[in-house]
C-alpha cells in the first residue's frame, strides 16, 4: 500500500481501479446527427468515466458549448444544416474557445478529410464505425494532453 | 423570430472572417471606426504596408503550418514595433483573415506633425529592418533566402467629396501597389541570376541516405542539388520556385539531372539512387534512350528511383499517363511530398509508385500529435494495397524515429541519421552511428 500521507479518503478508488474516477469526470459533447451513434459513443464514454452531453447538429453545439466549455467536444464531419467543418471554424472564431479540442469523427475517412482536420484545428481524427476501446482510448489520450 | 443563439451563431461567422486566427489580428474593415476617430482630429494618416517576399513559395514548400507561424511571428515584431517605433495610436490590422498583408495606419502626432511621404518611407525602412533581422533571419533563417519584406505607403487624407471607407480603400491600394513595384525589380534581378547560374552549370549534387528504419542500414540515396554556396539559391528548393517563375523550369531540370548522373560515386554505388524530376521533365525523350545520359553514365534504370512531387500538377492523370510509361522502361517511381497537399494519395492510387515519400511536415513531432499519426496510419495502409514503401522524411529526433518505426514505416530519411553530404563522406553502407 502506497504512504497515504492521511489521505484516508483515497483508500476506495485505490480499490477501484485507482484514481481514475476523480480524474476522469472530463465533460465531453457528443455531436452526430445520427441517433445511433450518438448513443452508442454516450455509451462507451460514460463508460469510461465521462460526463457526455449530446448534441445532434452543429449549431445546437455551438449553443451548449456556449452555456460552458467542454473538455473535449467529438464532433461529426456530415451532418444537414451546419456541418461538421463550419461548426468547427465556428469554435476556433471564438476567443474563448480557441483552445478547446475538437476531434473530428466521421465515416469518410479520407486522408484529405484528415488534413483537413489539422487544417482547421482538430487535435484528432477518429474513423467511423470505431472500436468501443479505440474510442475510449483516444479519447483519453487527447484528455491528457498527448494529442 | 430569431433566437439569441442565432445571433451568437451570427456573430461567430462575423468573427471568423474579421479576425485572424493565426496572428491575433483584426481585418482592416475591423479598424475602419477606429481610423474614422483618428482622422476626426488630424489631417492626414499614414498607410504603411508590410508585404511579405515568396509567401506562395514558403507555404507551398515549408507547408501552411510553418507560414503561420513566419505570420505570428510577423505580427509579434509589428506588435513590439507599434508600442516602440511607430507614433502613440498606430493601429495595426491585416488586409484580410488568414491573409500575408499586414497594415500599419499612422497618425500624426504632437512631435510628428507631417505624415508625408519621407516620414513614412524612413519608418517603413526601420520597421523593415527589425522584421528582416527578427524574423527572415532569425526565427527562420533556414528560409532566409527564401524569406523577405517589403515594405510600402500612402498617405490617406479626409476629403468632403469622397466616402471615407473609399479614401481608406485607395490608400491601401495605392500603398499595395508600391510595395508591388519593389517586388518586381527583384523578381527581374533574381531571374536574372538564376539564368547566370544555369548557365555557367553552377549547381553540385549532395546526397542523403534513405536508411531502413529496422535494421538502419542505407537503402539509397536522395540526390539533393545546391545552388552556389550564400547565395539566396543555395536550396533546391528556393531555386526551383524562382525557376517555375522565370520560366527555365525544365533547364534547370535538366543541369541537376546531369549533374547528378555524372558524378563518378553515384556510377560505382550498386544500391538505389532518388533522384527528383519535376513532372514535366518525365516527357523528355532522354529516359528512353539507350545512349543517353544515364547509359553514358553507367547506371542501370532499374536502379533509379525517379521522384515526382504532386506539388503544382493541375492535371494528374498527365502525371499519371506520364509515369506509367517510365515504369514501363524500368525505372522505379517515388511519389513525393505526400501530407502535403490533396492530390497526392489520390495520384498514388491510380500510379501505384514504388515508393510512398511523407512530407516532413506531416512526420514533425509525430509522436505526440494524433491527427498525424493518423493520417500516417492512411498512408501506410494505401502503401500495403499497392505493394509500395513508405519513406519519413525529415526525421530529426529518436522519438520521431521510435514512433514511425512502431507505426511501421520501413524507411526514413533526416538528420536524426545522416544530412545531405557528399556521396563520398558516407563511405560504406553501413548507416552512421548516433
Amino acid at each position: 500500500m502506497k504512504n497515504l500521507h492521511g489521505n484516508f479518503w483515497l483508500i476506495p478508488y485505490l480499490y477501484e481501479g485507482g484514481m481514475s474516477e476523480t480524474e476522469s469526470k472530463a465533460r465531453i459533447l457528443v455531436v452526430d446527427d445520427d441517433s445511433e451513434i450518438r448513443e452508442l459513443t454516450r455509451l462507451v464514454l460514460t463508460g469510461s468515466g465521462y460526463d457526455v452531453d449530446l448534441a445532434t447538429h452543429g449549431s445546437e453545439a455551438l449553443d451548449r458549448i456556449a452555456l460552458m466549455p467542454y473538455d473535449l467536444v467529438l464532433l461529426d464531419i456530415n451532418m444537414p444544416g451546419m456541418d461538421g467543418w463550419e461548426t468547427l471554424r465556428l469554435i476556433r472564431a471564438d476567443v474563448d474557445l480557441d483552445h478547446m479540442p475538437v476531434v473530428m469523427f466521421s465515416v469518410k475517412g479520407q486522408v484529405v478529410d484528415k488534413m483537413q482536420a489539422m487544417q482547421e484545428g482538430a487535435v484528432d481524427y477518429i474513423p467511423k464505425p470505431f472500436e468501443v476501446d479505440v474510442l475510449a482510448s483516444r479519447v483519453g489520450r487527447v484528455l491528457e494532453g498527448q494529442a | 423570430m430569431k433566437r439569441p443563439e442565432d445571433y451568437r451563431t451570427g456573430y461567430l461567422k462575423m468573427r471568423s472572417v474579421l479576425h485572424d486566427r493565426a496572428t491575433s489580428l483584426p481585418a482592416f474593415p475591423m479598424v475602419l471606426d477606429e481610423l474614422r476617430r483618428m482622422l476626426d482630429q488630424r489631417r492626414f494618416i499614414g498607410v504603411l504596408h508590410f508585404g511579405i517576399d515568396g509567401i506562395e513559395m514558403v507555404e507551398s514548400l515549408y507547408g501552411w503550418q510553418v507560414l503561420d507561424q513566419v505570420l505570428r511571428r510577423t505580427a509579434e515584431v509589428l506588435r513590439d514595433q507599434c508600442a516602440s517605433t511607430l507614433p502613440e495610436g498606430s493601429v495595426l490590422a491585416l488586409d484580410r483573415v488568414a491573409g500575408d498583408e499586414f497594415l500599419a495606419f499612422v497618425p500624426e502626432t504632437f512631435e510628428q506633425h507631417e505624415v508625408d511621404g519621407g516620414f513614412l518611407a524612413d519608418l517603413g525602412d526601420r520597421i523593415l529592418e527589425r522584421l528582416r533581422s527578427e524574423v527572415a533571419d532569425s526565427d527562420f533563417d533556414d528560409m532566409a533566402a527564401t524569406l523577405d519584406f517589403q515594405r510600402g505607403y500612402a498617405v490617406l487624407s479626409l476629403s468632403p467629396y469622397h466616402r471615407f471607407e473609399r479614401r481608406v480603400y485607395t490608400a491601401v491600394a495605392e500603398s499595395r501597389s508600391r510595395e508591388q513595384r519593389v517586388r518586381e525589380r527583384r523578381e527581374r534581378s533574381n531571374g536574372e541570376e538564376l539564368r547566370r547560374i544555369i548557365d555557367d552549370s553552377a549547381v553540385r549534387m549532395l546526397f542523403q541516405p534513405v536508411v531502413d528504419l529496422e535494421t538502419e542500414e542505407i537503402h539509397g540515396y536522395e540526390a539533393l542539388a545546391r545552388g552556389p554556396q550564400d547565395s539566396m539559391f543555395e536550396m533546391p528548393s528556393t531555386m526551383f520556385a524562382w525557376s517555375g517563375r522565370v520560366g527555365v523550369d525544365a533547364a534547370l531540370d535538366r543541369l541537376c539531372r546531369e549533374v547528378a548522373l555524372g558524378e563518378p560515386a553515384v556510377a560505382s554505388y550498386d544500391g538505389k539512387l532518388f533522384l527528383n524530376v519535376l513532372p514535366e521533365s518525365l516527357d523528355d525523350p532522354e529516359w528512353a534512350l539507350d545512349d543517353g545520359l544515364i547509359s553514358r553514365n553507367g547506371i542501370d534504370r532499374s536502379r533509379l528511383v525517379l521522384e515526382v512531387s504532386d506539388r503544382g500538377t493541375e492535371d494528374p492523370a498527365r502525371l499519371v499517363e506520364r509515369m506509367e510509361r517510365l515504369k514501363e522502361l524500368g525505372f522505379a517511381l517515388a511519389l513525393d511530398d505526400i501530407g502535403t497537399g490533396y492530390a497526392g494519395l489520390a495520384a498514388a492510387e491510380k500510379v501505384r509508385p514504388d515508393y510512398l515519400k511523407a512530407d516532413a511536415s506531416l512526420v514533425r513531432g509525430i509522436e505526440s500529435n494524433a491527427i498525424k499519426q493518423e493520417i500516417f496510419a492512411s498512408l501506410i495502409q494505401v502503401a500495403e494495397r499497392l505493394d509500395a514503401q513508405v519513406v519519413a522524411e525529415g526525421v530529426e529526433s529518436a522519438a520521431e524515429a521510435d514512433a514511425l518505426r512502431a507505426m511501421g514505416a520501413g524507411l526514413a530519411q533526416g538528420y536524426h541519421f545522416a544530412g545531405p553530404g557528399p556521396m563520398a563522406s558516407f563511405g560504406g553502407k553501413k548507416s552512421r552511428d548516433h
